[in-house]
């Protein structure tokens, strides 16, 4: 057993009092701080490596306990379906029954059964995404008045103090304009949290190992975003809202909570949040080649 | 079988979810497995936001005129013609009785 278990008593009358103390990870979401309490050390070390800089001294808005389900090989004839997702009350299944568990709104706890595969560098990226819908979920449970957060598919990068974002499908460059920017502050390299009020647009990493470089934490003001095109000439094109809006769409994380089937609702959050974005950042086309010069135009 | 200029055209708002941006109409089909983004451009977005339910396709066609100062019989037929191709998707409904 890997807990760190304290027995405390005191008085010839007293009862024992058995407190189990859970090795637990506490990492830093945006605004919010999960504690993750998968109950044996080996995890805790992986996790702690997968969300190296992350990690977070705040006191939790979410305790996440975990308990591992022996995982079924695929001889057994069982289905994954990563992207499958029901519920019924406040239980969830995802991904076919590589994570189960329950949702306390109240308590803001949450108990997760995960197929022990899940915690290999191969498949940690679905439970990275199940993490990106309990962010949502407590997003949208605390919001506040006046902002909005969703996180896109792209690289974030500071420099100089001015946050830039570059998205596109796969394969369009995201990988490679992060390691193009390596002299810089890369965010994270595949997903980006952009927070919107009305006084700033901002972005920052989500905690998960980026893909190709090192993240490193940060957050700074959005001044600029690209759509990426990979070219034999760099050069770039100013682009309107309305082609932005197109094109952002496809890459972002829908933000739809756990205990939720409104769609359309997610839907309609996510493109009033892309219209704004739009209407107040400046949007540009970045063809690019495989080289640094494209932040000599950026700049 | 009735003309189609006489028929009451009504966007629908089931699973779709749109918002105009700039000059243009997005409509997001949300469906879960038929996701699709639509965009409509000037005009097929001022179609759009008059197919009201109220309205007939020939109101509509006026409407049309009036802002852009097209000739009617071609505001018709551009007008028969996105509806025609609109409809496939479901995103309309054409009625012979207001919506």
């Amino acid at each position: 057993m890997g807990h760190n278990s304290h027995t405390l008593y005191g008085g010839r009358k007293s009862r024992f009092i058995h407190l189990t103390m859970l090795p637990s990870l506490e990492i830093k979401f945006g605004r919010f701080t999960f504690s993750l309490s998968p109950g044996d050390n080996k995890t805790i070390k992986y996790l702690k490596e997968h969300y190296s800089i992350c990690q977070s001294y705040s006191s939790p808005d979410l305790s996440i306990s975990i308990e591992f389900i022996p995982s079924h090989p695929p001889s057994l004839g069982v289905e994954r379906k990563p992207y499958e997702y029901t519920f019924t009350n406040n239980q969830f299944n995802f991904g076919s029954g590589l994570i189960t568990g329950n949702w306390d709104s109240k308590k803001k706890t949450c108990s997760l059964s995960v197929d022990e595969s899940l915690f290999t560098p191969k498949e940690i990226w679905l439970f990275d995404r199940f993490l990106c819908r309990i962010f949502y979920t407590l997003s949208l449970e605390e919001r506040v008045k006046g902002e909005e957060e969703l996180i896109i598919h792209g690289t974030g990068i500071l420099k100089d103090g001015k946050g830039y974002v570059f998205f596109g499908p796969p394969e369009s460059g995201k990988s490679t304009v992060a390691q193009l920017s390596h002299r810089f502050q890369v965010l994270h390299d595949d997903m980006i949290l952009v927070n919107l009020t009305e006084n700033e647009v901002s972005i920052e990493g989500v905690p998960f190992n980026p893909k190709v470089v090192e993240r490193r934490n940060g957050r700074g003001e959005l001044s600029k975003i690209f759509s990426l095109h990979k070219s034999e000439k760099t050069m770039i094109e100013k682009g309107s809202p309305e082609e932005f809006i197109r094109k952002v769409l496809p890459e972002i994380f829908l933000p739809q909570p756990l205990l939720s089937e409104d769609r359309k609702g997610a839907f309609q959050y996510m493109l009033n949040f892309a219209t704004k974005l739009g209407e107040r950042i400046p949007y540009y086309r970045l063809f690019f080649k495989k080289d640094e010069s494209f932040w000599r135009l950026i700049e | 079988m009735e003309d189609i200029k006489d028929l009451y055209v009504k966007r629908n708002e089931g699973d779709i979810i749109w918002n105009r941006v700039g000059k243009e109409i997005i409509i997001i089909m949300t469906r879960k497995k038929d996701e699709k983004i639509l965009r409509l451009n000037s005009t097929a977005g001022f179609i759009w936001e008059n197919s009201d339910g109220k309205k007939t396709v020939e109101d509509v066609v006026k409407s049309l005129c009036l802002k852009y100062e097209v000739e009617k019989t071609k505001a018709m037929n551009e007008t028969v013609k996105l509806l025609n191709q609109i409809k496939k998707t479901e995103l309309i409904t054409l009625s012979s009785t207001p919506l």
